[in-house]
């Protein structure tokens, strides 16, 4: 059992939303150009790797090259973070700041293939399944910054940080589900020594241990400043030095990290723009070392910096067509209470022909709640009852009776969705579904959805690492990011959060998503791929698979 | 004189204040939005969350004693704090709205530098080929939205010529060009889109101008065209130039709001965009209460400027 | 008796006197603008082509403008597609024409809003005076001051999503389109009251006004009579130039995303959307309807110059 979450292909994402939802930041994939994140924490000629930590991949250092030492590294990002404090917020400008002030007691290698370690020296003991023993690194200190003054870091910090997170707070609760309600208790038997104890098993544990928001903080620095919107005080391999709102973020080296050789460069900075072409200038303008743009600045980027390392990767933001949510005092009306009308709208959906002409066909297909990008989790293959069969969908409507249907369709409006909105009325048409087409602003979207009540819409959510958030808060029991009253579903979910055996896992959430897929509630639709490009000069990192993972240590610059 | 000010800056008051009662209004008229928005961020909030987030944000209460609440606070200067980041926006104004009044004050200046020689061009050499042409270009600059131009600007010389109009913000410290480099290429833009209006309204005072008897006396005289201009009737023409210059610092600061975006310029039109997409109630209201009490003191020191230019015009 | 005939007779011939003063006159401004302003005419042709194209969208246009696949992806213009397609094959000069019959629509929508309010507004404040006006006055001097787009921004982005019973959820008889014909016109009505009320003003004093207060004449005639009348031509100015400006201001709307709905093609739609991510790839996308824009606003700009030159020499602010 202790061993069972070495191989652990999962992607961990925590709740955040989309901002951009206006024409002033342009592409809809919510303006996600970011500072990537490290790989694992071995570096050529550096540390010691801690007891039984398994070594993680290093894609892009080439293992005769030897590190550099020095210079700034520039990095762009698509907006600047609402503060600076690892709990409370959820966007990806905010950790790549702090997933380089502070440590976490685990991370995910850059592909997400695995858990490895941080502060903590192996992954934990499970003595039971309701038991979760960690223990961390002796000798890591806090920066040599007041408050924290580089004391070291103790069990007892572990404990102050996971329980702050875990607060039920109004705009403070972002990642409290992570923990709260979920743990009986942390312990702290030594000071090195951190004890987990779970009310039932509880499946995401890991993942969320090793989500790039559970960072261990400073107190002293709490209780100083009353919050941690503006100062960041961790143990991290760079010291914060500067904030200035929509212009720049800068951090310099700690000299006293506790890996030691680590980090090699001696200043970032992180430059701020919104807009996704301004951002591209200024990656072929040299002006940055690295850029995440989208496809229609990829031409652009790609022959103005042919030097440049390019990657695509599928994006964790997907979009998904709705029908109404259901609960049990609201159940489906018709024609959406006959099984066959549902799966008639699925089936005429065609989700390539959308990818084909609003993105070039730059993207892959969904199947089911749980993208493809996570091999181990997500469903292998499309259920033939949910693909694209216009003929089928026909019958299915006349079986059910249904000649036409009219509805609305709302969405958060941004260019891409409009066009994406506009196809899909044409593609319902055909079955004699004619939808209304309401782009709202972002707000007023949210109004709508949060209020249950809605006929059709279209929807970019988040998919996460563990498969548990992506299932529960959609699909569970207590859902609220839609609703779908369907008590078998219900119970396969709660089941799979509880299931500890890796292999059992798996199964649950396979039936738990066929059955999802089977009831017809939506239709799975696509991601689009994001545009990643670093400078020649950058090495030792490329950005990490999880946006949200800033992580650079192992950065270095071929100056 | 200094009863007219006195008199004009108590009359500005209640505007501004139903302007603040307005926005404040206006943004809670649609109930819920910020909450929802923070709900958004936890998949599993609830709606007993919903109803503490509301009460925890005073929100639950009654807008007009929520207005009375507010009032308060701004009178005793605090402007509240943003629900997102927790930072006061006193200080986010401060840091600022400084950047933007810079902002604007180029384009506006950019605006006249254009527009005046322009106006009086096409005024003195009226139906004229260059008369014309100017103010098919004052037209033809009022027309064309410059947030096209900027984006054209920013995408096509850095693909074609490998340029870029400055990106990143440049303080003072950096360096006095380089500084107002930054502000150069957005100012033009939006200086250009101002200056039609400029340009029209001063053609049309200097021709009106120029048909009056004391200049024809100038002429019979015998002064010398260049004198006439200068020293009789530009005077006389700014008078309504300068009211429309005070009017173009309303559109200034709107126009810097898409503008600030594109260019990168951290100003309070970028601020003011984004918080109220984001329902960022204490932060939209104190953008509107400081722009409201800019623009009211503009005009009264236009007004001001207009008796001084004109001596026929005295504030009792 | 007599003199109650003598009087009637006395208005029934002002008017008619009026009336046959007005057609000439008119037909003489026309004349006027061919002979005189070059630069009137060229913006009145510009406006009659956009007029044209707006109401024979159905004709003129090759193509739906929502149609899918009409051409390829993102194709360079041609004999086929005179101005190229969007990534979604549309074809863009079909949307360049019906955009042409939105924009004429919502403009004019949004000027006949603007110059109910800014005639209610200029009337009242300038005929009876008093209190009334200097508190209009100094509630239009703010909300004139005030920047345009903070007001617009505020109110769209708020309302556009509410659903009023009498509208349609889509197209162009949506809430979106409603509200932005509601702000604009506000915005422009009050802002143009200013200039209403000073033309009102000017013709109260005029002395046949005084001579038809003296034999009686009640408000409303002399309003409708009177004054309406002879305040025209700052109307039909503001008019015209107020439809450029509410062209541009939809415009701008769009390109925040809060202009006019996806499913109805306009200009500025076209700009924010489909111009703003491929115009890289395809430059069509944002020259037509960037030129088709400031066409219109340009020609409406230039015609309203020249009527204003031509209908009142002495109105000033612009």
């Amino acid at each position: 059992m202790s061993n069972y979450w070495e191989r652990y292909a999962v992607r961990r994402i925590s709740r955040r939303r989309l901002l951009y939802g206006s024409g002033v930041a342009g592409a809809g994939l919510a303006g996600l150009a970011l500072a990537g994140c490290g790989d694992d924490e071995e570096a050529p000629g550096g540390t010691q790797p801690p007891a039984g930590q398994t070594p993680g991949a290093s894609p892009t250092a080439a293992p005769t090259e030897q590190p550099k030492r020095g210079g700034e590294v520039i990095f762009h990002l698509g907006g600047s973070p609402r503060s600076l404090d690892p709990h409370f917020d959820t966007f990806p400008y905010n950790t790549a700041l702090t997933n380089n002030v502070y440590n976490g007691l685990y991370r995910f290698t850059p592909d997400l293939a695995e858990i490895v370690t941080d502060l903590a020296t192996a992954l934990p003991e499970n003595p039971d399944q309701l038991t979760w023993v960690v223990k961390i690194h002796q000798g890591v200190k806090f920066h040599n910054v007041d408050p924290a003054n580089g004391r070291e870091l103790t069990a007892e910090d572990v404990k102050y940080s996971i329980e702050r997170q875990s607060t039920n707070e109004p705009g403070k609760f972002q990642h409290a589900y992570f923990f709260l309600g979920k743990l009986d208790g942390i312990d702290t038997p030594d000071k090195y020594t951190v004890v987990f104890r779970t009310k039932r098993p509880y499946a995401p544990m890991m993942s969320y241990l090793a989500s790039p928001w559970t960072l261990i903080i400073n107190r002293e620095t709490v209780e100083k400043y009353g919050d941690l919107t503006q100062h960041a005080v961790g143990t991290g391999p760079f010291i914060f030095k500067e904030w200035q709102k929509d212009v720049h973020m800068k951090a310099e080296r700690n000299p006293d990290y506790w890996k030691q050789g680590l980090p090699y460069v001696d200043r970032v900075t992180w430059l701020f723009a919104t807009d996704p072409d301004t951002a591209a200038t200024m990656f072929i303008q040299k002006q940055v070392h690295a850029v995440i743009v989208s496809q229609p600045q990829l031409d652009r980027v790609r022959s103005a910096r042919k030097d440049a390392n390019y990657k695509a990767v599928p994006s964790q933001f997907w979009r998904q067509m709705r029908m109404p949510p259901t609960t049990k005092d609201q159940p489906y009306q018709p024609p959406f209470s006959d099984p066959r009308f549902r799966q008639a709208v699925v089936q005429a959906v065609n989700p390539e022909q959308v990818l084909d002409l609003v993105y070039a066909g730059d993207g892959v297909r969904a199947f089911g709640p749980i993208l493809p990008i996570y091999e181990y989790w997500a469903l292998p293959e499309e259920l033939p009852e949910h693909k694209f069969d216009l003929a089928n969908a026909k019958k299915l409507m006349q079986a059910a009776g249904v000649t036409s249907f009219r509805g609305p369709m709302i969405w958060a409006t941004n260019p891409q969705a409009d066009q994406i909105g506009e196809i899909l009325k044409q593609q319902l048409a055909q079955i004699g579904v004619e939808v209304e087409l309401q782009p709202m602003e972002l707000a007023a979207y949210y109004n709508q959805t949060y209020s249950y009540k809605y006929t059709f819409s279209h929807h970019v959510p988040l998919n996460n690492p563990d498969p548990d958030e992506n299932l529960s808060s959609y699909f569970g029991r207590n859902s609220t990011y839609y609703k779908h009253y369907n008590e078998e579903i219900f119970d396969l979910i709660d089941q799979q959060s509880q299931e500890l055996d890796r292999e059992r896992r798996r199964a649950l959430v396979l039936e738990a998503q066929r059955k999802i897929v089977l009831d017809f509630p939506m239709k799975f639709m696509f991601t689009t791929n994001l545009h990643e490009f670093t400078d020649p000069a950058v090495k030792g990192w490329f950005y990490h698979t999880d946006l949200y993972d800033g992580r650079i240590e192992t950065l270095w610059l071929d100056l | 004189m200094t009863e007219y000010v006195i008199r004009r800056l108590l009359l500005a008051i209640p505007t501004v204040l139903l302007v603040m009662f307005a926005t404040f209004m206006l943004l809670r008229l649609v109930p819920g939005d910020l909450v929802e928005l923070m709900m958004a961020e936890n998949p599993y909030a609830t709606e007993e969350d919903r109803a503490r987030i509301e009460r925890e944000l005073g929100l639950d209460k009654p807008i007009p004693q929520q207005f009375a609440v507010y009032l308060g606070k701004v009178l005793r200067g605090d402007f509240g704090h943003s629900p997102w980041t927790g930072r006061s926006v006193a200080s986010e104004l401060q840091d600022r709205l400084p950047v933007t009044v810079e902002f604007g004050f180029m384009a506006i200046l950019i605006g006249l530098i254009i527009a005046l020689p322009v106006g009086i061009l096409s005024a003195v050499r009226q139906d004229t080929l260059a008369d014309y042409a100017a103010r098919s270009f004052a037209i033809l600059a009022l027309s064309v939205p410059y947030f096209f131009t900027a984006l054209l600007l920013i995408v096509f010389p850095s693909t074609w010529w490998g340029w870029s109009p400055p990106l990143t913000y440049k303080p003072w410290s950096a360096g006095p060009i380089d500084h107002l480099y930054y502000y150069f290429w957005p100012a033009l833009l939006l200086g250009v889109g101002l200056a039609g209006s400029v340009m029209r309204m001063t053609r049309t005072m200097m021709l009106e101008v120029l048909r009056q008897d004391y200049i024809r006396t100038a002429w019979a005289k015998g002064l010398r065209e260049r004198a006439i201009i200068t020293r009789h009737a530009l005077k006389n023409a700014l008078i309504p130039v300068v009211t429309i210059v005070g009017l173009q610092v309303g559109t200034a600061l709107g126009g810097t709001i898409i503008l600030e975006s594109i260019f990168n310029i951290p100003g309070v039109g970028r601020y003011f965009i984004g918080a109220i997409f984001q329902r960022d109630y204490p932060s939209v209201q104190g953008v509107v209460l400081v722009l409201a009490v800019i623009v009211v003191l503009v005009n009264i020191v236009v007004d001001l400027t207009y008796g001084w230019l004109d001596p026929r015009i005295r504030y009792g | 008796m007599a003199q109650q005939e003598r009087a009637t007779i006395a208005e029934a011939q002002a008017p008619q006197f009026e009336l046959r003063r007005q057609l000439p006159f008119y037909v003489d401004v026309l004349r006027r603008l061919v002979r005189e302003k070059p630069l009137g005419l060229f913006g009145g042709a510009l406006v009659l082509l956009i007029a044209i194209l707006a109401v024979t969208a159905s004709w003129t246009a090759p193509f739906e403008p929502n149609q899918l696949g009409a051409g390829g992806r993102l194709e360079a213009p041609s004999t086929a597609h005179f101005f190229g397609t969007d990534n979604l094959g549309r074809d863009v000069f079909s949307r360049i024409v019906w955009g042409a019959r939105i924009a004429m629509f919502v403009g004019f929508a949004a000027v006949v809003v603007a110059t109910f309010i800014s005639v209610a507004l200029g009337l009242l404040s300038g005929y009876f005076g008093g209190w009334f006006d200097i508190l209009v006055q100094r509630l239009v001097d703010a909300f004139i001051a005030f920047p345009a787009l903070v007001f617009l921004l505020g109110v769209v982005a708020v309302f556009r999503d509410w659903q009023a019973p009498f509208l349609q959820r889509e197209g162009v008889f949506s809430t979106p389109v409603f509200i932005i014909i509601i702000s604009l016109g506000i915005l422009f009505g009050v802002g143009q009251s200013r200039i209403i009320r000073g033309a009102v003003l000017s013709v109260s004093q005029a002395t046949y006004v005084e001579a038809a207060r003296a034999i009686g004449v009640g408000h409303t005639r002399m309003i409708l009579r009177h004054i309406l009348p002879n305040v025209m031509a700052p109307i039909i100015t503001l008019a015209t130039l107020g439809l450029g400006n509410a062209i541009l201001a939809e415009a701008t709307l769009s390109f925040l995303g809060l202009g006019v709905p996806p499913d109805v093609p306009s200009w500025g739609g076209m700009l924010s959307r489909e111009a703003r991510i491929h115009m890289t790839v395809g430059w069509w996308l944002a020259v037509f309807p960037g030129v088709a824009l400031s066409a219109a606003v340009f020609g409406f700009n230039m015609l309203g110059d020249a009527l204003r030159d031509l209908l009142d020499p002495r109105l000033r602010t612009g």
